[in-house]
């Protein structure tokens, strides 16, 4: 059976091979010849992307002292001992392993929080016909293109100054409910495309409004809700200037990351190269497992607007 | 949907209409994100606009132009950090939007016309993204740094550069390499969504224009560039409204050096320095700073964008 089985899939895999193959050779002589040249201008350019993560990663598997007299030579033995030294490093008086579950909880409750509070407002916004329904949705439209340049001065001065919430994680949550931005527009479109019809049968039923959000609506958009939450987990693992600004007592990998620069010769380069490969592997995990759902809704985001 | 209900027998038991329902229910959905947006969208912005018209460390919060004065003195000093600022965000806006947009748009469509290996290189162009900014700069550091490869490319070329201070560290060369950092780290984005939209265009005219014998490069200007108008206007006006608050790139790679800066790191810059207590600096300065390149962006920026609306119109397939 599982025999069959790979014979079709490679039989498959031939034809497509053959179709590529023929789709090339159809292409007019000089077409082939401008995309063999972009080929190798890719192929130049891929490589200078790569290279970095190479060099950083065999370089992080040396001692500061090889390091210092040669950044070429293969490390050999590997001085894997800088990955267990990582863990204890120090940033900002805290271990990275702290960091590390600063990043874990700062990523899940700001995502978390914004797409609770986007899909609220989504909802009514998109479906409910209420007065400033429609204006609602053009300040939130207007706040993405509109440059309001210093905004950031009158919140660092509000955080810090009047409230004095910054630095405490107990109330900074509140600055991750965000509502109206980016994610909002992204469910607005989502809810707008799903039928009322559904809704309709529930009222009848005897569902109360909330009922048919929670159980009928949202479960909708589940799909756009999944790579929503994909996608910003990634962008927040990678912020480090809300902790930098609001949180520097708590310190994410991406912060520790942009500290230490600054320290690397004193704690040691490839010690610094062993924290940056270790601060990208989630992010890389996540881009893996789901590449196509991250590349289609960022396609989808260029729509907006 | 009101027929539906009005078919339905009355239900006397409820006290409130299914309008007063409806209103209620939009009311409790939208009171705490909107409750959030005015305290932490519409106050901050409103306190830099007050803030900006204040006399700097007056308890009463007087009305004063001087902080406005102070920005015209610090632009016509001699050696203005601000001036040099400001030239550098237009020199930063020329290189990552005008001069990137038009490339990347291309490469798009060379990699919609299946290049080999199409399909990863796609996902290698988008690392930068994935990795994030801390990662890729403080790579990109050490790539640029003493010894590492880059300069070990240019001595084998034999460019010359300034072995001691490095590329970064030489105020001659380090915005130059901040550029380039910009332009190596930018294409990935861009190229998703151009990718997509060209995607969209249906295959048909594809096919069409390849009966009608229109080359490569016909194709490319007179059918996709159109036809994507709306996608290149989004990028473009976003980069623009964007383009004054942009600090990022300065942060990350040459925080320090004083000459080569963007309006945003200079805003960023004094706020922290007001923060900081350390110094004599005043929240009241950035904010003005803020409120004047606001004041230029957003006409500019909407500007613009009607103007693209306006070149290829009704755009529609």
């Amino acid at each position: 059976m599982s025999n069959t089985n790979w014979e079709n899939k490679k039989a498959i895999w031939a034809l497509k091979r053959h179709e590529r193959h023929s789709e090339w050779s159809r292409k007019p002589k000089s077409e082939r010849i401008i995309l063999s040249i972009f080929f190798v201008i890719f192929l130049i350019y891929g490589a200078s992307l790569i290279y970095p993560i190479v060099w950083t990663f065999y370089n992080s598997l040396k001692t500061g002292r090889v390091f210092n007299s040669d950044q070429f030579s293969i490390p050999w033995p590997a001085y894997w001992k800088n990955y267990e030294k990582a863990w204890s490093s120090n940033v900002r008086g805290v271990s990275l392993v702290q960091a590390l579950w600063n990043s874990i909880w700062i990523t899940l409750v700001s995502v978390t929080l914004g797409l609770i509070s986007s899909s609220l407002t989504a909802y009514v916004v998109a479906k409910y016909h209420f007065k400033g329904s429609g204006l609602i949705y053009t300040i939130a439209v207007f706040i993405q293109i509109i440059p309001l340049v210093g905004g950031i001065t009158g919140m660092y001065q509000w955080l810090w100054g009047t409230l004095g919430i910054a630095d405490k994680p107990a109330f900074i949550w509140v600055i991750w409910f965000g509502g109206y931005g980016f994610n909002f527009l992204m469910l607005y479109s989502a809810f707008k495309s799903v039928p009322w019809s559904f809704a309709e049968s529930a009222f009848i039923d005897g569902a109360s409004n909330f009922r048919v959000f929670w159980q009928i609506m949202l479960p909708m958009v589940k799909p756009v809700i999944a790579s929503l939450f994909i996608v910003s987990c990634i962008s927040t693992w990678q912020d480090y200037t809300t902790p930098y600004l609001y949180l520097p007592s708590f310190p994410t990998l991406s912060l520790a990351v942009y500290d230490l620069q600054a320290d690397a010769s004193h704690i040691g380069v490839p010690l610094y190269f062993a924290i940056i490969i270790i601060s990208m592997i989630p992010t890389l995990i996540l881009f893996i497992s789901f590449q196509n759902l991250i590349m289609d809704n960022t396609t989808t985001g260029g729509l907006k607007g | 949907m009101e027929a539906a209900v009005r078919a339905l027998p009355p239900r006397k038991k409820k006290k409130w209409n299914k309008k007063t329902k409806d209103l209620v229910f939009v009311f409790l959905m939208l009171f705490l994100p909107t409750l959030q947006f005015a305290l932490f969208w519409v106050v901050p912005n409103f306190n830099s606009l007050v803030l900006a018209f204040q006399l700097p460390s007056s308890a009463s919060g007087q009305f004063s132009f001087v902080n406005f004065t102070r920005f015209w003195n610090e632009l016509t000093e001699p050696n203005s950090s601000l001036f040099y600022s400001i030239i550098d965000t237009l020199v930063y806006f020329l290189i990552t939007t005008l001069v990137n947009l038009p490339i990347v748009t291309f490469l798009s469509y060379v990699l919609f016309k299946k290049v080999p290996f199409a399909k990863a290189f796609r996902v290698i162009f988008y690392l930068p993204a994935i990795l994030g900014g801390t990662v890729t700069a403080a790579m990109y550091r050490y790539m640029v740094g003493t010894g590492g490869p880059v300069e070990k490319l240019l001595t084998a070329m034999h460019i010359p550069f300034n072995a001691q201070l490095g590329l970064l560290g030489n105020p001659e060369t380090s915005f130059t390499m901040v550029l380039i950092y910009c332009l190596w780290t930018g294409v990935g984005l861009n190229m998703i969504m151009i990718n997509g939209a060209i995607k969209r265009i249906p295959e048909d005219i594809f096919d069409s224009a390849k009966i009608d014998g229109v080359g490569f490069f016909r194709e490319f200007f007179q059918i996709v560039v159109p036809l994507i108008w709306p996608t290149l206007t989004t990028l473009l006006v976003l980069n623009m409204s964007g383009l004054f608050c942009t600090y990022m790139p300065i942060m990350l790679l040459t925080p320090n050096d004083n000459r080569s800066s963007l309006i945003g790191w200079y805003i960023v810059r004094y706020t922290l320095a007001a923060g900081d207590g350390s110094s004599n600096e005043v929240y009241n300065y950035p904010a003005a700073v803020g409120l004047i390149f606001t004041c230029i962006g957003l006409p500019l920026t909407l500007g613009v964008k009607a103007l693209c609306e306006r070149i290829f119109k009704d755009v529609e397939y």
